[in-house]
Order: C-alpha cells, then sequence, then structure tokens
C-alpha cells in the first residue's frame, strides 16, 4: 500500500516536472542529452529520497536543488565559457526595436548569455520562480538577482538589434 | 517615478507590475510603447526557451526508477544474512566451502562459456528494448487487430489470441524488418522480437542488466523474448509460439 502510494505520488512529480526540469536542464548546459541525462539523474535521486520530502509544496524546488547540485557534480562538464558581454560594448544597432521572430537565432542569443545572466531568468520564465525565489535557489542577494535579470533581457535586446537608445544605454546601468 | 526608474524595474520582471510602475504607464505614452515591446518580447523568449522535451522522457525516468527499485528489492532480499551457529563444526565449513567453491567454479565456467556473439546478441536485443523504453510502461491492452497487422507486416499470421499485449508496432533489427510486441506480466513487461527474416545460429538465455534475453527459433527465423530476470519466460514463450505461424517467405 505504501509502496503504491509512492509509485504515485513520484509519478505525479515526473509529469508535472519533468519538462521545466529537462528545459531548465537544457538552458543550463546547452546540450540536449546531457540535459536529459541530468533530469534522469534527478529524478533518480529524488525517487530514492522521495520519503525526505515531507512537503509536496516544496517538491519544485526540492528538484531543483537536486538537479544544480548533480550539474554541478559532473564530471565532464561541457564547459561553454561565453565571456559577459559588457553593454557599453555592443555594437549600436540602430532602428526599430525588434526582437528576432527567429527562434533559433533567439536560443542562440540565449546561449551566448554567460551562464549568471541565463539562469535567473530560465528560472523566471521556464520554472516561474519569483525574485525572491531565485535569490534563495542561487543563494545569491534578492537585488542581485534584480540587476542580473535587467542585464540578461538588455542583452538579449541588444544581441537582437533592440532599440539601444531606449534601453541599454538609456537604462544606463 | 521618472521614465528611467520605470524602464530599470520593468526590466527585472515585466510580467508584473506594481501600482506605481501602472501609473507611471498610463501617464507616459513613450514608456507605454516600451512596455507593450518588452511584453512582445517576453512572448518570444518564453517560446524560444520551451525547447522540446523528448517524447519518452518520463517513461524513461519511470523505468529507470522501477530498475533501482528492482535491485534494492534484490539487494534487501540478499543482505538476509543468518545468524551464526555457534556448534559449526568443521566438516560443515569444510562442506560449506566445497559448495561455495563449486557454485564459483560454475560461475567462471558459465561466464568463459557465453560466446561473444551470444553476448553482443543479448546487449543488441536489450539495447533495443531500452531504446523504445516508452513501451515497457503502457498499462492497457492493444487490439487484436493491431497485433494481426504488426504481425501481418514481417510474414507472420496469428494462429491464437495473444493476451495483455500492451505493445505492438514494426522494427528494424540488422536490415530486417521484426514485429515488436509488448506483453504484460504481473513481474514487469516482456518484449517480443519476433524476426522470421532473420535466423541466428543458436538458441540461447542469457542474463543482462536486470533482464533475461532468450533467443528461440521459429520455424522460420529466430524470436527474442527480454523479460524481467524474476519472470518465468517458458509460459510466454510457449504461448506465442502456439499463436503464431510463420508464412513461407
Amino acid at each position: 500500500m505504501y509502496m503504491k502510494n509512492k509509485d504515485q505520488q513520484f509519478q505525479a512529480l515526473v509529469e508535472a516536472y519533468h519538462k521545466p526540469l529537462y528545459r531548465y536542464a537544457y538552458w543550463l548546459t546547452s546540450d540536449e542529452s546531457v540535459a536529459e541525462d541530468l533530469v534522469q539523474e534527478t529524478f533518480m535521486r529524488a525517487w530514492r529520497a522521495l520519503d525526505s520530502l515531507q512537503n509536496v509544496d516544496a517538491a519544485k524546488s526540492w528538484l531543483i536543488t537536486i538537479l544544480r547540485r548533480e550539474n554541478a557534480r559532473r564530471f565532464q562538464r561541457k564547459s561553454l565559457e561565453y565571456s559577459d558581454i559588457e553593454t557599453d560594448e555592443l555594437p549600436d544597432n540602430s532602428g526599430h526595436f525588434a526582437y528576432s521572430t527567429n527562434m533559433e537565432a533567439l536560443r542562440s542569443c540565449m546561449s551566448r548569455l554567460s551562464e549568471k545572466y541565463r539562469e535567473p531568468i530560465v528560472m523566471q520564465l521556464v520554472l516561474g520562480y519569483s525574485q525572491d525565489e531565485i535569490a534563495s535557489a542561487l543563494e545569491i542577494p534578492a537585488n542581485t538577482v534584480a540587476t542580473r535579470l535587467r542585464r540578461a533581457r538588455q542583452q538579449l535586446q541588444a544581441m537582437l538589434g533592440g532599440d539601444e537608445q531606449g534601453y541599454s544605454r538609456g537604462v544606463g546601468v | 517615478m521618472n521614465c528611467l526608474e520605470f524602464r530599470r524595474v520593468v526590466l527585472e520582471e515585466p510580467q508584473q507590475l506594481a501600482p506605481a510602475l501602472v501609473a507611471h504607464k498610463q501617464q507616459c505614452k513613450e514608456c507605454h510603447r516600451y512596455y507593450v515591446q518588452l511584453q512582445e518580447q517576453e512572448a518570444l523568449l518564453m517560446e524560444a526557451l520551451a525547447v522540446p522535451v523528448p517524447d519518452d522522457l518520463a517513461a524513461k525516468i519511470m523505468l529507470q526508477c522501477s530498475f533501482d527499485e528492482t535491485s534494492d528489492q534484490a539487494d534487501a532480499n540478499s543482505s538476509v544474512v543468518p545468524l551464526k551457529s555457534k556448534g559449526k563444526t568443521f566438516s560443515q565449513f569444510i562442506g560449506g566451502f566445497a559448495v561455495a567453491a563449486s557454485v564459483m567454479l560454475g560461475v567462471v565456467f558459465w561466464q568463459t562459456h557465453l560466446s561473444s556473439e551470444q553476448r553482443e546478441l543479448t546487449e543488441m536485443f536489450v539495447q533495443h528494448m531500452e531504446h523504445e523504453a516508452h513501451s515497457l510502461v503502457l498499462e492497457e491492452p492493444i487490439s487484436v487487430g493491431r497485433v494481426g497487422f504488426t504481425l501481418n507486416n514481417v510474414g507472420i499470421k496469428p494462429m491464437g489470441e495473444l493476451v495483455n499485449v500492451t505493445y505492438a508496432a514494426n522494427c528494424i533489427i540488422e536490415d530486417k524488418m521484426v514485429a515488436h510486441l509488448v506483453v504484460k506480466t504481473d513481474k514487469g513487461p516482456v518484449t517480443i522480437l519476433l524476426m522470421p527474416n532473420k535466423q541466428f545460429k543458436t538458441e540461447f538465455a542469457q542474463e543482462a542488466k536486470q533482464w533475461q534475453v532468450a533467443l528461440t527459433n521459429m520455424k522460420q527465423g529466430s524470436a527474442a523474448f527480454i523479460g524481467p530476470k524474476t519472470l518465468d519466460m517458458e509460459p510466454i514463450q510457449q504461448q506465442v509460439m502456439q499463436s503464431v505461424d510463420v508464412l513461407q517467405i
């Protein structure tokens, strides 16, 4: 009876969270197969430790914590070291504001964001985290999260030829 | 609030606007335009972030965890150690040692005599099964018609009804089309690969990971059965072999 309940609880977790976890893992690693492995390993560890999950409401953050630890443990980490793009160094693509409708271009730009900017925005948009939740998960101050979210969007706009006057430079961060 | 402050804050969380931001947006046309564009950007960004998730990911996770559960149970069973007998005699010790040694020798003998071809075939069948892991977690039996269609595609005529078939598809193994069925049992799914166009040299039974693999010959071609180690596959093999007939090709 207990195992049945455990099975059902676990299956519900898998159904609810495997997609956002995969997307989060993908944007962490920029690699489909590594993301898949990470998610599988995360759920395997979750399965083994399911008894320790006392509050189902905390399941998402619990799974994210496991996944981040697993990612940190990865031995053969495919390190994509992208340099931070300083706003001042970005080309001045004047003209209309146009966020490219080409998804691949947008995804490519996301991949080019440095991890410290990419991860908070993925947490916000894929996992639905608030700034406080991101701060808690990443163990950084909430105002740092706010700054990173802002800069992430500015850099994406700049990479895609956004309106520099109205955004990056106008804001003056 | 001025425009600069408005734009700083909305870039942090465009989805939620505090009352002060809403008020500024209503007063300032430029910031209103800016916000509308930002919302468009967010919609595209969310779409871009939603990369496709592998269809069988959830099935693979459930399967992997079911393996883990099985191995845990096996470990638990093997860890039941009898209490030591204080009165154990030397002859009992020697007898036990002899039995253990013979078992060890048997294992070594068995392992060394497994042909590499059989091992490779076993691995190939298990890999094929795991590649289609989603087929193992299906619960509902499929229609007799669907099973018949799959069998007919490889020149096999159904002679009787195969029960509890939850999956049927045609796959390619070593460049030959095969019928891939999954039968649900109390102890787990059994994958059956009916390969009328592929005849392997010898029949064999082997174990790999948590699976047992049995290869048997049909009237024409071969059939592989892959099931949990704990399952007695003989009845299923008999049922399948009695339920199908290979048309002469």
